[in-house]
């Protein structure tokens, strides 16, 4: 993208008030999780240690979410969280992109045998329900961080391939990948410069939106136990860990859950901006 | 060679398959193209005219090989191109270009003019490239100025002269212009017809200048095929065409063309009836003959040759000798 | 003769992802009864905007203010549920792609009798009998088959026909017709074009026909206005306007454009039409105009009369004073 757009693109985002929200938390997220062990109040105990003195103590001004059965604070537990689910949110997408991205530009524009192997591929992945994948996955490589990833990423690239492959088709369509094709240049050249760029932005837009989607998804399989183990502060196992005491001790499972709603909010508000504004024939509505 | 035409298309044929229903299995044709011949010399214009469905935009792609020929010999420089692998025909390939008529999708948005000109140069290893990509766009009345812009920062008749730019880059010798004005305003397309012609002065282009507009058709071109249907009705010089029609089409054609000058308006004019046929099922005999106000038996029932009514003036009609 | 319509000191803008445009600049126009009024202009000179600020048919993004008065009110200050009254009956508009203004998935007939049932208060029956005398009014032959296709099922000229069909239903006194014939060939454009003209004979309506083609104006119109840039800047009737163009642009133009009849030099205006983000102070027109003074880039001159039924907007012009 050029430089003046780019700009011209963020100044939207600023301006229109609920992305300019979903910038602000995410920023917020992204602070907090450089600088947990600064922020939070009781940093020891968000990597695990118990404080078997305060359990389970409703918010107050010592610990302002509360805290949970093995008396740890819930508000430097939940920050410590923001590291995890970030990590989590950036490593999937990336990662989905790093193996969609290619092989939907090769689909789309080679066509032919190499089209209908792929996305046949990407047909098998896409007939399971996301989740469902990821759990099989996850059971197969065993628990912990790094396969709660791998196995997010192998249930997501499917779905990027597939977007990217329809804007590749349109795309090589296009007079300009025709001349470009007349004047010799290599394949590679042509999906590098004139595919590429210009099938992208949709895949962004996915891609921000997915961050909210794929930190939803790691909560999902650390409270069904297959992802991160405890002592880790993540938000998923402190709401698995926090339900059965939702009647009585509240606080435990809600503040973690309402930072994944907001995180997740964020990312599609972020998101939703971006789709409007890099699709030529929304952008008049965000001025 | 150097007297022999440029480019020579004999008997073109382009069908292109469908099936008349998601379920039938007969396959039919679209004849798109259908038995086209016509040669261009060197440094001539040749204008193919045509409304929609005429198979005009079609010849040229085919031409260019951009689709391959049903049928028909194709010469270029005297060499048959039509059985060429296409290894071979690339280098024959980059000497015809093709300008396009929506300038906006010929031109990469996501790329710099410099490196949208830049691309054909590095690929043929020129040397300085920047100094080159500067004379290109001089050389179509751009500047400097305009080398670090976006094609969607410069008006459409800029961004058509980059497109030309870019042509020339590879020193094509034979250009097809399909439609490239008719994205543009009048005041535009003038500067722009300028250009192509001055180009052809300077450098001895061959154009198929492809364009369903009379007027711009009238100024630019040498030579005029008139298309309908996938077959040329008449062929002649600009003069021949224009001034002593001899076809019912055209001389139907040149009188539905809106005349700048109200008192044109005054006069009587034939108004031609119906609408283009359906190319996926043309007309029996000649394809003319459900429109034509002079329309006989034999004309539904039997293709009219061409007659030559003068040096190089040919007619596909029935009647051409007692319309005389 | 009387004034059907009066536009004055239109002024629109729009607020755009690159900043606001000034799109028409202070526009003043009259349309009489009966006659057949040509706005021409090159894309962005807000000849197709104007028409659309008649029926308040703009994006949400759109800033209008001036007068439009059509019999005796200002269409601009109307109630929307009375405007509802005039689109579409006493004000009737023809789109270039007459594929865009009816619905893919119902037949000619469903989508005409729903119309005119609603709008003349009449049963199923009487209104298909009025969509077939309507199609048959339009040189459509065999009116039945047309009433019971799809739209993709009939050629750019009979959709056309139909869409000039129903904004006639209503007996309207102005049809606007927006670059009617611009998506068409040559000869289906004569067609329509000599429909429009059939039309208006027989039911005295006047028409506001949006063109960017001058071949079109001279064969149809009866007075012309010439836009650029957000301004009108020259008014007159055709045979004058094609005979003695007074602004350096309606010159320029005319000499821009091919002739069929005989090959003539063409002289292309120099330059670019201006963005409207950013248009030029004073007249809009001085960076192109060979004739341009000190004060063309100062003042912005005023559409004034140069002759009868000949208006200019030009500071080489002065009102009684030839040249």
């Amino acid at each position: 993208m050029k430089k003046d757009e780019i700009i011209r693109v963020l100044k939207i985002l600023i301006r229109n008030k609920l992305s300019l929200l979903g910038i602000i938390i995410i920023l917020a997220l992204i602070i907090t999780a450089l600088f947990a062990p600064f922020i939070a109040p009781y940093p020891n105990q968000a990597k695990g240690e118990p404080n078997p003195e305060e359990k389970l103590q409703p918010p107050s001004s010592k610990h302002w979410f509360g805290t949970d059965y093995m008396g740890r604070d819930v508000l430097s537990r939940v920050i410590y969280g923001a590291r995890i689910s970030l990590l989590v949110a950036v490593a999937v997408v990336s990662l989905g992109l790093l193996i969609g991205v290619p092989l939907g530009l090769l689909a789309g524009f080679k066509g032919g045998v190499v089209d209908a192997v792929v996305m046949r591929v990407t047909d098998i992945f896409l007939s399971f329900p996301p989740l469902l994948l990821a759990l099989l996955i996850s059971v197969t490589l065993g628990r912990g961080l790094e396969n709660v990833i791998i196995a997010l990423a192998v249930s997501w690239w499917p779905w990027y391939t597939r977007l990217i492959r329809g804007m590749a088709i349109s795309i090589k369509e296009k007079p300009y990948v025709e001349v470009a094709k007349s004047m010799g240049i290599s394949s590679w050249k042509i999906i590098g410069r004139h595919i590429l760029p210009n099938a992208i932005s949709p895949v962004i837009v996915q891609g921000t939106m997915d961050m909210g989607s794929a930190i939803l998804e790691a909560s999902a399989l650390s409270f069904l136990g297959l992802g991160v183990q405890p002592p880790t502060a993540d938000w998923g196992l402190m709401v698995s860990q926090g339900k059965d005491y939702l009647l009585n001790y509240w606080w435990y499972p809600t503040f973690p859950g309402l930072a994944i709603f907001i995180t997740v909010l964020a990312f599609n508000l972020v998101g939703d901006v971006l789709r409007e504004i890099l699709d030529p024939r929304l952008r008049r509505r965000f001025l | 060679m150097t007297d022999g035409p440029l480019i020579r298309v004999e008997n073109l044929k382009k069908y292109f398959p469908f099936k008349e229903s998601l379920f039938s299995r007969k396959v039919k044709y679209l004849k798109a193209v259908d038995g086209v011949s016509f040669s261009i010399k060197k440094g001539e214009t040749l204008a193919l005219v045509g409304e929609t469905g005429s198979g005009k935009t079609t010849t040229g792609r085919t031409i260019m090989r951009l689709y391959e020929p049903t049928g028909g010999k194709i010469y270029f420089e005297g060499k048959k191109i039509t059985k060429l692998p296409k290894k071979k025909f690339q280098k024959i390939r980059m000497q015809m270009q093709m300008i396009y008529q929506d300038p906006y999708s010929s031109l990469n948005p996501r790329m710099s003019i410099l490196n949208i000109i830049a691309e054909p140069l590095r690929q043929l290893k020129v040397e300085n490239i920047e100094d080159r990509v500067l004379e290109l766009l001089e050389s179509v009345g751009l500047s400097k100025e305009h080398m670090y812009k976006y094609p969607d920062e410069i008006s459409g008749g800029q961004q058509q002269r980059v497109a030309i730019a870019r042509a020339l880059a590879v020193n094509p010798k034979f250009l097809v212009l399909d439609e490239p004005t008719s994205a543009l305003d009048v005041s535009v397309q003038a500067q722009i017809l300028n250009l192509l012609e001055n180009l052809q002065k300077d450098k001895n282009f061959t154009y198929l200048f492809i364009s369903h507009d009379l007027s711009v058709v009238r100024y630019i071109s040498h030579r005029v095929a008139i298309m309908y249907l996938g077959k040329v009705m008449e062929i002649g010089t600009v003069e021949q065409i224009f001034e002593n029609p001899q076809h019912p089409y055209t001389r139907i054609l040149l009188e539905s063309v809106p005349i700048p000058d109200p008192k044109d308006r005054r006069r009587k004019k034939l108004v031609l009836p119906g609408e283009i046929p359906s190319p996926l099922n043309p007309p029996s005999g000649c394809p003319f003959h459900t429109r034509c106000p002079f329309a006989k038996d034999i004309c539904s029932e039997k293709e009219p040759d061409y007659v030559e009514v003068e040096n190089g003036h040919l007619v596909k009609c029935h009647f051409v000798e007692v319309m005389k | 003769m009387n004034v059907l319509l009066s536009i004055e000191d239109l002024h629109l803008k729009f607020r755009t992802f690159w900043g606001t445009a000034y799109v028409l600049d202070g526009v003043n126009l009259k349309i009489y009864e009966d006659e057949v009024f040509g706005l021409v202009g090159e894309t962005g000179c807000g000849k197709s905007v104007t028409s659309m600020s008649i029926l308040r048919l703009l994006p949400s993004n759109a800033e209008l203010s001036g007068k439009i008065i059509f019999e005796g009110q200002n269409l601009l200050e109307l109630p929307e549920k009375e405007l509802r009254k005039i689109r579409g009956k006493k004000i009737s508009i023809v789109f270039q792609d007459p594929m865009s203004s009816l619905n893919p998935l119902f037949k000619i007939k469903t989508q005409m009798g729903d119309i005119i049932k609603l709008h003349h208060n009449i049963d199923k029956d009487e209104a298909l009998k009025k969509a077939e005398k309507l199609l048959r009014a339009v040189n459509l032959p065999d009116p039945h088959r047309v009433l019971e296709s799809y739209p993709h099922q009939l050629s750019g000229g009979m959709r056309q026909r139909i869409m000039i069909a129903m904004a006639l239903s209503f007996e309207p006194s102005l049809l606007i017709a927006d670059e009617p014939t611009t998506a068409l060939d040559v000869t289906i454009q004569k067609q329509i074009l000599d429909l429009i003209l059939e039309l208006k004979k027989k039911y005295h309506f006047s028409v506001l026909l949006i063109t960017h083609d001058l071949g079109v104006v001279a064969e149809t119109c009866d007075r012309v206005g010439v836009m650029y840039a957000g301004n009108i800047v020259e008014v007159a009737d055709v045979d004058e306007l094609f005979e003695n163009p007074l602004h350096p642009y309606t010159q320029g133009l005319l000499s821009a454009i091919p002739d069929p009849r005989y090959k003539k030099p063409l002289k292309p205006l120099r330059g670019n039409v201006p963005s409207l983000l950013e248009p030029p102070p004073g007249c809009r027109f001085h960076p192109r105009c060979d004739f341009a003074m000190k004060i063309c880039s100062k003042k912005k001159p005023k559409l004034v009369e140069y002759s009868e039924n000949h208006t200019v907007a030009c500071h080489i012009y002065r009102r009684g004073n030839e040249k």
